[in-house]
């Protein structure tokens, strides 16, 4: 017996079989219950945990199909949402699968009602309010299969109590009415709710995880439980998958592992790559870093009952290894070695550099993700004059003593290091994008080369002009020559 | 008494100790892959051992004199990198630790294709700790990948110096390894170059300035590990070349006339 506060009031949120059969009901006031039943025992409802159990119980159930939606519809029930349609023969045809998830959950202590039905909304109604166990009903009974059931399970909220204060108390009689009175008195909600189930009009099906366009799964007698047998499997399957999508023409650029715990839990591992790619040695190496012993080792729990391999799927161009040539090969050994290095440390950790058509020096570079594709623009740009080798990730103040208005750095003080300037070279001044929207308080900047005696070599700038502010510019560090 | 014995040995068998020393060093490089490697290599100049080292397959130790040289060191991996880059096609890694508010900063595109490195082929890598770095920098070299500039943080123990050695080995990669100030040297390296900031002798003609080093080659395997002096970079020639002293004064600071207006 579970209980939570709900408007200031204890009411009881779950109760099993042996309460209601002594009449209480859910949603009653604790109070009420305790003075039936003196001697009740009752614990604290804990929502979250709720909340995450019917989650993963979501996941678990990916092991049907992909398309899968878990949630807490209802006080103390959860509803989970599986579109089985292409994935029922692998179970031995719909009632097979809805007779095996049965078994399944009651083996985990799981009391379900389980509907099968063309349409999500008639499953959702037959297992709100159809009878106990599995349901199952047909393409050709669709409307005489629903017309039993009672308003309320049409999901339309508070229109249902007023269809039932109207006289009609379930879908035939609702189905019987013409349809323009029934939108004028009722709303527009309840035609859209009818039609959809009746399969008149699309209801999507929002999943936990989006798919990936292929998959390959695995499901075992007995669970298994080192990595080392696990790795024979899902290499096994990744050898499947990217058979398949060679014979395709097609190449696999994102790849998800999911493997199912006996106990309902998932371990999931995913894997990008820079080209699309079908040799499975090179994908294994992604995704098995993941998966091997040591100290990030992911958690069995008590052994693995399935896998599921999937594959965000790119058209690949099929290549002859022996006659590709020498540059095209280096080009796929670059790319295997971003995928390698980016799996690891994460793609946004391996970068190239664009170039970038401004002469603002910040932007004129952009570090771009490696897996993205070689790096562009180089080719479009001028060359400006002679750029630092080393740029500082902001401008660093710096304390300069130079001539009025323009003259270079004689001396100048950053890092609390004094440095003589020896030679000079400037100013480059480099002006705001005017033409740009948010630069109206920028000022110009004007770039110097500087060398100091001991063949240091920096790159300075004064943001801002003598005498065009009231106060005196600044003097920043931008960047290192060699 | 052991100890007696051996030396005892030394002083009986003296000749022959050396020349079994020298066949069995012939007999490891051989095994190595050393084989055809000059071994008058102290008869070439500085500039040429530099291009040498840029060459040589394997893990090349670079170092800052002070902290301030850190620009400078950087700059000659960066150099050894292009001549690198010139016989060998592919891609050049640079594995960078994630900024520190002390470093120099991270390079700069134009800056690489004004020093003579094509940014086109430049992959940066930003890697945490110096664990991470390591094994990107192996996995770089087993890709055989043109050259690897790798910027470590902390001591590199004998262990994964000789783990990158022979990934560097095992395809052919120059590794050229950025260490901090101080600390202790790596033991496998092939080379070892110090690296303090100076002025060039030359006086620039197309150039505002040009890149030069005080350089001094503090190790060499198999070669003596004297060398030092004053190196240019010629950053359109693409070449290193010993400044000559000019026979004239130093050319006096000279501070050129406003460019024109760039933007």
């Amino acid at each position: 017996m579970l209980v939570h506060t709900q408007a200031s009031a204890r009411r009881l949120y779950a109760c099993g079989p042996q309460a209601q059969a002594l009449g209480l009901y859910q949603g009653q006031a604790l109070a009420d219950a305790q003075a039936i039943i003196p001697t009740l025992r009752y614990a604290d409802a804990d929502l979250a945990r709720e909340r995450a159990m019917v989650d993963r119980l979501g996941l678990w159930a990916l092991r049907y199909s992909p398309w899968v939606h878990s949630q807490c519809e209802s006080q103390g029930s959860a509803e989970l949402l599986i579109d089985i349609q292409g994935s029922e023969h692998l179970f031995g045809g719909a009632s097979g699968l809805a007779h095996d998830l049965r078994r399944r959950l009651s083996a985990r202590g799981i009391g379900a009602h389980i509907a099968l039905a063309p349409t999500l909304g008639a499953a959702i109604a037959l297992a709100r309010f159809g009878t106990q166990g599995v349901t199952c009903l047909d393409p050709e009974d669709m409307r005489s299969g629903v017309a039993h059931l009672p308003v309320d399970s049409l999901r339309i909220g508070e229109a249902a109590g007023a269809l039932t204060r109207a006289g009609l108390k379930t879908i035939g009689d609702v189905l019987r009415i013409a349809r323009s009175p029934l939108a004028a008195r009722f709303g527009t909600q309840l035609l859209s709710r009818l039609d959809q189930l009746l399969g008149l009009k699309p209801e999507p099906l929002n999943p936990l995880i989006p798919p990936l366009s292929h998959r390959a799964q695995r499901l075992f007698c007995e669970p298994l439980l080192t990595l080392e047998a696990l790795h024979a499997q899902w290499f096994a399957a990744l050898s499947d998958l990217t058979g398949a999508l060679a014979a395709r023409g097609l190449g696999a650029r994102r790849l998800r592992l999911t493997l199912h715990r006996t106990d309902g839990g998932v371990v999931r591992a995913e894997a990008g790559c820079a080209a699309p790619s079908h040799d499975p040695q090179h994908l294994a190496r992604l995704l098995s870093h993941r998966l091997t012993p040591g100290q990030e080792s992911p958690d069995l729990g008590l052994g693995i009952e399935g896998l599921t391999l999937e594959a965000a799927a790119e058209p690949a161009p099929a290549r002859q290894k022996t006659l590709d040539s020498a540059a095209g090969a280096d080009l796929h050994e670059i790319n295997a070695l971003i995928d390698r290095l980016g799996s690891r440390l994460a793609y946004a950790r391996i970068e190239r550099l664009d170039a970038h058509a401004t002469h603002i020096p910040e932007a004129a570079v952009i570090a771009r993700p490696a897996p993205l594709g070689p790096a562009q623009g180089w080719e479009d740009i001028l060359h400006p004059p002679e750029r630092p080798l080393l740029m500082l990730p902001a401008a660093e103040p710096a304390e300069v003593i130079a001539e009025i208005p323009d003259g270079p750095p004689k001396r100048f003080r950053w890092r609390k290091t004094l440095y003589e300037a020896a030679r000079a070279e400037g100013p480059e001044r480099i002006a705001p994008q005017w033409w740009r929207h948010g630069t109206k308080g920028q000022a110009t900047r004007d770039y110097y080369r500087v060398e100091d005696a001991q063949g240091r070599r920096f790159w300075l700038y004064r943001e801002g002009l003598f005498g065009e502010q009231d106060t005196s510019p600044k003097w920043f560090v931008h960047g290192v020559f060699a | 008494m052991i100890k007696e014995r051996y030396s005892g040995d030394i002083n009986h068998h003296g000749v022959d100790k050396h020349d079994s020393i020298a066949a069995l060093r012939a007999q490891i490089a051989a095994q190595q892959g050393w084989a055809g490697h000059t071994q008058d290599k102290h008869l070439l100049g500085l500039a040429e051992r530099a291009q040498h080292a840029a060459q040589e397959a394997g893990l090349h130790e670079v170092r800052p004199q002070t902290y301030r040289d850190g620009p400078a060191a950087l700059g000659f991996a960066c150099a050894l990198a292009v001549l690198a880059g010139q016989t060998r096609k592919g891609a050049i890694i640079w594995i960078a630790q994630s900024i520190s508010p002390h470093d120099f900063g991270l390079p700069y595109g134009p800056g690489l294709r004004d020093f003579g490195l094509d940014p086109r082929r430049i992959i940066l890598v930003r890697t945490k700790d110096d664990a991470q770095a390591l094994w990107a920098a192996e996995e770089g070299a087993r890709a055989g990948v043109a050259a690897l500039i790798l910027q470590t943080a902390g001591p590199l123990g004998l262990v994964p110096a000789r783990r990158l050695q022979l990934a560097a080995q095992a395809r052919g990669s120059p590794l050229f390894c950025l260490r901090p100030v101080g600390g202790e040297g790596i033991g496998p390296a092939l080379t070892r170059w110090r690296v303090a900031s100076a002025r060039a002798q030359s006086l620039p003609l197309t150039r505002w300035s040009i890149p030069a080093w005080h350089l001094a080659l503090e190790r060499q395997r198999r070669g003596p590990s004297i060398g030092a002096g004053l190196m240019e970079w010629n950053s359109d020639a693409h070449t290193l070349c010993l400044a000559a002293a000019l026979g004239d004064r130093d050319a006096p600071a000279q501070q050129t006339a406003p460019l024109r207006k760039w933007a």
